[in-house]
């Protein structure tokens, strides 16, 4: 494969197969985006690792992670206001974090422009729900374009770039998960070259920029103003495309990923109906959709998630008087999961079953599922089976969001409550209240922590909560892809200042702070035990780098050298700890009883070796005094 | 050429990502239009990974219906069962690699592995 990075700056057009996330990139260069600012999350943390593959020097921009998504929105607004063509992109429950400053973007002139790409969830393949953010677009007044493929987020950010650009009003782009990953060949332009300028452009002028009393009314005026210019501009055949069918009494109206999985339905249908197929979504495009509506006696509104659009649709029709028959959502389900062509065969054929070809039903097998687990040598296994056994059957535990919330599956079973990022302590606090039979522990990453944890750290000490956090700490932000934290003393840039967490806790006035190794088990089960027994707000920091990411390093050294213990078979009782309790993938079970490793999935960590009550675990003998296997 | 669909499935870690990746690759070094689409997110924590290819025809979406792919490929017994009874189609060909990566509950005891012969008999049905 090409070098990503050289690609991405190639000043001649050319045509690459790309993830929708690498063609977002391209066109934030094409489109002279200068600074970029994120906090990792899935859908969207390929946009970063494309940026970052252009070297340093090399960058016609700047990025950077932020502390979290409210952060990074600031950031991006700052440049913009200076002058800066901006973006800002997270993934979809980050828009929460980032509500507070989000929703007063568009109040501001927004000199450099500012582009806000979204990473909605549909499915929540890797989110705590699967929230519909254009609701967000509405209460913001942010127009809103939504592509349906990797080619068209290209072609879409150009043009959210250029309309934010002229209106210096921010534009959402709303990506959905298999948009972010699909991959297909895009067209790229050219790009003339270009470097991040250094003029400073705030300017307060075209203000007033302080939304406090009147201010605040003249504002929004002005907001709302925009927002239907940018309305206009967008109902235009480049944002509302029609595809004739067959059967031109009805139509369907949709957008994003379901109108390509309408595509893949109706392509064995004869009879298929028109199709508006929508590229932009907020503000609804009146002139395209009320066109179709009058050349259409039954229409269908497509739409995943929530029924945004169908309301407005309707509200349309009744508006304008138009005799036409609306269906959107017909039941809750409906409204769950996302559109894949399975789903939109479903869906249509509950309206329409005449056009949904009859598919024979395949069989589910009863396979035992394969949910996602810590992998091998992760130290918040380790920490989870050594604080179960410090814990009372009755006590709470309460999870954070970061690989440690895997720990709520079996064999762990800690964390029994989930909010969002950094709740842990808050929701702790409360559970903690009244409450003298159960003890209250807390779980939170380290990336998290600095993310939205300290609030709840600093209340626990205001108020002097009872309860325990334990800091599950491995130096990274682990499950969005090892990206850098303010306590890893690296930036997106280069090296930076590391914030230690005790640092962090002590300045915040926590009193009674216990750190150890998260593989020392005996001496972390010793140290839960004490911060619970205490009374008031205790932390005890469980450390272990990531290990997939340190394995990781390893094996890029070319004398690394793969260790795997090994289960001494005339030793094992088959008490089966290992595989029951402590749960490591690399351990498995034959069917009658014995207890095998695999060497494809152990990586000889040996954090397994003090579980074993009769002592069989070891690590290979050839792993032993240097020699090689 | 009428389009061939492929789906691939296997274990976090194994490489599912790459190996699409290749077949990617190689449909375009082909002159063949290609797209394809694979589970991001939680899937190198030990998860099920998925991704699927299509090669030939109108691109319309990367995902491809259960029950309508020509070939299977996985990188695991288990998993190649369950992708083969979900997403292959009548008459579709499974190729899968012969290793065994436990799932939880197996490991549990909740749970019998997977031996070659159930995936045989599947096919076979």
């Amino acid at each position: 494969m090409k070098n990503l990075g050289e690609m991405l700056l190639r000043q001649e057009p050319f045509s690459e197969i790309v993830l929708g996330n690498t063609a977002l990139a391209r066109a934030m260069i094409e489109s002279g985006t200068e600074v970029v600012t994120s906090y990792p999350g899935s859908p969207t943390p390929e946009i970063a690792s494309a940026l970052l593959s252009v070297p340093g020097e090399k960058r016609p921009f700047y990025f950077q992670f932020s502390t979290n998504e409210k952060v990074a929105t600031e950031v991006a607004c700052g440049a913009s206001l200076n002058g800066h063509p901006s973006c800002v992109f997270f993934k979809s429950v980050g828009l929460n974090v980032a509500a507070d400053s989000f929703v007063q973007l568009s109040l501001l002139e927004l000199e450099g422009g500012l582009v806000a790409v979204l990473g909605d969830d549909p499915g929540a393949n890797s989110s705590q729900n699967e929230q519909d953010n254009r609701h967000f677009a509405r209460m913001a007044y942010i127009p809103v374009l939504e592509p349906s493929s990797p080619s068209e987020a290209y072609r879409y950010y150009l043009e959210a770039m250029a309309l934010s650009r002229r209106q210096k009003m921010p534009v959402i782009l709303r990506m959905t998960t298999h948009v972010c990953h699909g991959k297909e060949k895009v067209a790229f332009g050219a790009w003339k070259g270009g470097s991040v300028s250094t003029e400073s452009r705030f300017d307060t002028s075209g203000g007033p920029m302080v939304p406090l009393t009147t201010a605040a009314l003249e504002m929004k005026r002005r907001s709302l103003a925009r927002l239907s210019l940018a309305g206009c501009e967008m109902d235009s055949p480049a944002f509302c495309e029609v595809r004739k069918g067959t059967d031109s009494s009805r139509g369907v109206i949709t957008a994003g990923l379901p109108f390509r999985s309408l595509l893949d339905v109706l392509e064995d249908s004869d009879r298929t109906p028109d199709i508006l197929k929508l590229g932009a979504v907020y503000p609804l495009p009146e002139k395209a959709v009320e066109e179709f509506l009058r050349t259409h006696g039954q229409v269908k509104v497509l739409e995943e998630l929530d029924d945004v659009l169908e309301k407005d649709i309707k509200a349309l029709a009744f508006d304008r008087g138009i005799r036409v028959s609306i269906t959107g959502k017909t039941d809750d389900d409906d409204r769950i999961g996302e559109y894949t062509p399975d789903k939109v065969a479903e869906v249509l054929a509950k309206t329409w079953p005449d056009m949904v070809p009859l598919r024979g039903a395949k069989r589910q097998p009863s396979l035992a599922p394969r949910p996602p687990q810590m992998c091998p040598g992760c130290g918040h296994r380790s920490a989870f089976h050594a604080i179960r056994q410090a814990l009372a059957k009755e006590d709470i535990t309460v999870a954070d969001i970061g690989c440690h919330t895997l720990g709520f599956l079996p064999p762990y079973e800690m964390g029994e409550v989930l909010l969002s990022m950094g709740h842990s302590t808050g929701t702790g606090a409360g559970l903690s209240l009244f409450n003298r039979s159960r003890k209250v522990v807390s779980f939170i990453g380290d990336s998290t922590f600095f993310h939205a944890g300290l609030p709840g750290v600093v209340n626990a000490v205001f108020n002097n909560h009872n309860l325990t956090l334990i800091v599950m700490e491995n130096g990274t932000t682990a499950m969005t892809g090892h990206q850098d934290h303010p306590g890893a003393g690296r930036n997106a840039n280069g090296p930076s200042e590391a914030i230690p967490v005790r640092g962090v806790l002590e300045g915040l006035g926590v009193k009674s702070i216990r750190e150890v190794d998260a593989y020392s088990q005996g001496k972390l089960i010793e140290m839960v035990k004490e911060a619970m027994a205490e009374e008031g707000f205790s932390v005890v920091i469980a450390r272990h780098p990531c290990m997939l990411k340190y394995t990781r390093e390893q094996q890029r050294n070319p004398d690394y050298v793969r260790k795997s213990v090994d289960v001494n078979q005339e030793t094992c009782d088959r008490l089966h700890v290992c595989v029951e309790s402590f749960g490591c993938p690399s351990f498995q079970r034959d069917e009658d009883g014995t207890v095998t490793v695999s060497r494809e999935l152990c990586i000889g960590d040996g954090s397994c070796i003090q579980t074993c009550p009769v002592k069989a675990i070891g690590l290979r003998k050839e792993n032993r005094g240097g020699e090689t296997a | 050429m009428k389009r061939f669909d492929i789906y691939m499935s296997g274990v976090g870690g194994q490489g599912i990502g790459l190996l699409s990746e290749a077949v990617i690759r190689a449909a375009d070094h082909a002159g063949l239009s290609v797209c394809g689409v694979d589970t991001h997110g939680l899937a190198q924590r030990g998860g099920m990974v998925e991704s699927f290819v299509r090669i030939g025809g109108e691109v319309t979406t990367p995902l491809v219906r259960k029950g309508s792919a020509s070939l299977i490929l996985a990188l695991e017994r288990t998993e190649a069962l369950r992708a083969g009874e979900a997403y292959a189609a009548s008459g579709g060909v499974l190729l899968y690699f012969d290793t065994l990566w436990q799932p939880l509950d197996v490991r549990l005891g909740k749970a019998d592995a997977v031996s070659a012969e159930d995936v045989e008999e599947a096919c076979r049905r």
